[in-house]
């Protein structure tokens, strides 16, 4: 029975306890963050599962490790899941698979309608790709916060948790990775992937939404 | 005089996390200024990106299978005290850790074990041999360099890479020959390659030497004499923090300089 309205710190002491519903509620409730986390910052599905496997493994195992003061059970997943994934790329050394991914074209094109701005309106599936291969070969580091905080919509504090830094060093890696990902997608898509209007044209040449007004000078600034 | 959006506010603002008063504000000066009409509306499109990113992949889940594996773990521990609960949860993790993995490490610890001995057993080679040790750290590109057994040590790579990244920033445009890449002895600076991005070659950047056939010259829009296509030649490469090649020079002039240094 899934308890419900429970809070993931109530499920945890419940599972503390040897209570697999609460386990199996709190692992429900989870995964597919955990998952997704693993396959953003590692481009594939079978690394994704391992380490969403090992992630819940290591809570069975140092659940008692949990501490409310320093964040949220959330944030200590991730960080959990973090740390799987990093051992996983330095192992490895495997460069991010650039191949196309295989995501749901409804779910994106929902995505895109839901109240998306003429701009994202013209995002499709090229770019989709585009933008997921652009993460995807950020440095560990900086595709980490772009994933927290631009994909999983996390707050800065709770990435600084999850990532154990401070929220200052979140918010200049994430502005730092805005502009990274800004570069590589105003590169010249390579022939044949990408045909359609892009969002490296968007970013290569932006537009204001008014840009027929005048502009005038920035006299009287911010 | 101009003064243009804090960079930070303007990506807050396209991500829909500023606060009221300074979306205004900031969307106001947008309005007026260019500039920061332009970033704001790349910060969008990219914002927009990331979202549809994000619906994209929002259905992905673990398989159902996992839940089963973890649930008899779970009470597999929760049923035993500590130390066995642990050794317990260790042979379920064992059991769905995937065989094929164990298998490729088991094999690819025997192979490390037989080119150490194979390699032990030869005798020593004259230095001027270059042997290429592994794969390149990242994804270069095509025709990759491949890195010679006589690069510098990791430290003094570090070192180097950071004042070659800075001189490079500037730009300088090298002086290979015309129609041909530089020959041994032959002076050479930093070239940076096209489509490099300006943040490339700051923070990060590191440097690898490397053993190339001229022809993989072509690869960095460089000329190669088609006569001496086939010739090894040893170059500096420029690597940005995502592993991408973004500079190159002829290792002529920097063993000239480390001859004279010695």
């Amino acid at each position: 029975m899934e308890p419900p309205e429970q809070s993931d710190q109530e499920l945890l002491r419940l599972m503390l306890e040897g209570d697999e519903a609460a386990f199996t509620a709190l692992y429900r409730r989870r995964q597919g963050a955990i998952f997704r986390f693993a396959l953003q910052m590692g481009g594939l599905r079978a690394m994704a599962e391992e380490v969403t496997q090992e992630t819940f493994l290591t809570l069975i195992q140092e659940a008692r490790r949990y501490d409310p003061a320093r964040g949220s059970v959330a944030a200590y997943l991730y960080g959990i899941a973090r740390n799987h994934v990093l051992r996983r790329l330095d192992s490895e050394r495997a460069p991010a698979p650039l191949e196309p991914g295989d995501h749901d074209q409804g779910a994106a094109a929902a995505g895109l309608a839901a109240g998306d701005d003429v701009l994202g309106s013209l995002l499709g599936r090229e770019q989709v790709e585009r933008v997921r291969a652009a993460v995807l070969a950020l440095p560990a580091r900086y595709r980490e916060v772009v994933v927290l905080c631009d994909l999983h919509e996390n707050d800065y504090a709770e990435a600084a948790r999850a990532l154990d830094c401070p929220i200052g060093t979140v918010r200049s890696r994430l502005h730092r990775a805005h502009r990274m990902l800004a570069g590589k997608l105003a590169e010249r898509p390579r022939a044949g992937f990408c045909q359609s209007r892009s969002l490296a044209a968007l970013v290569a040449t932006p537009q204001a939404a008014d840009s027929d007004t005048p502009v005038e000078g920035c006299s009287g600034g911010l | 005089m101009e003064r243009h959006c804090p960079e930070d506010q303007i990506v807050e603002l396209a991500r829909g996390r500023l606060d009221p008063d300074a979306r205004r504000a900031v969307a106001a000066h947008a309005r007026e200024c260019r500039e920061c009409a332009a970033l704001l509306a790349g910060e969008e499109a990219l914002a927009a990106g990331l979202r549809a990113l994000a619906a994209s992949q929002q259905a992905e889940q673990a398989p159902p299978a996992l839940e089963a594996a973890l649930g008899m773990a779970f009470r597999e521990r929760a049923a035993k005290p500590e130390p066995a609960g642990a050794r317990a949860v260790g042979r379920v993790l064992i059991s769905l850790v995937s065989w094929r993995r164990a298998a490729i490490l088991a094999a690819a610890s025997l192979a490390l074990v037989a080119c150490l001995l194979w390699w032990r057993a030869q005798p020593a080679a004259p230095q001027s041999q270059s042997v290429t040790a592994g794969p390149p750290a990242r994804p270069l590109p095509q025709g990759a360099p491949q890195r010679s057994a006589e690069a510098p040590p990791a430290a003094t790579k570090v070192a180097q890479a950071r004042r070659p990244a800075r001189s490079a920033s500037k730009r300088r445009v090298a002086k290979p020959p015309a129609g041909e890449a530089p020959q041994a002895g032959s002076e050479s600076e930093f070239v940076v390659l096209p489509g490099t991005p300006p943040w490339a070659l700051q923070d990060g950047a590191r440097l690898v030497r490397a053993t190339m056939p001229r022809s993989a010259l072509v690869s960095f829009g460089l000329p190669v004499n088609a006569e001496r296509a086939g010739q090894p030649i040893r170059v500096d490469l420029i690597l940005s923090e995502d592993g991408v090649a973004r500079a190159i020079r002829f290792a002529s002039q920097l063993e000239t300089q480390e001859r004279t240094r010695r």
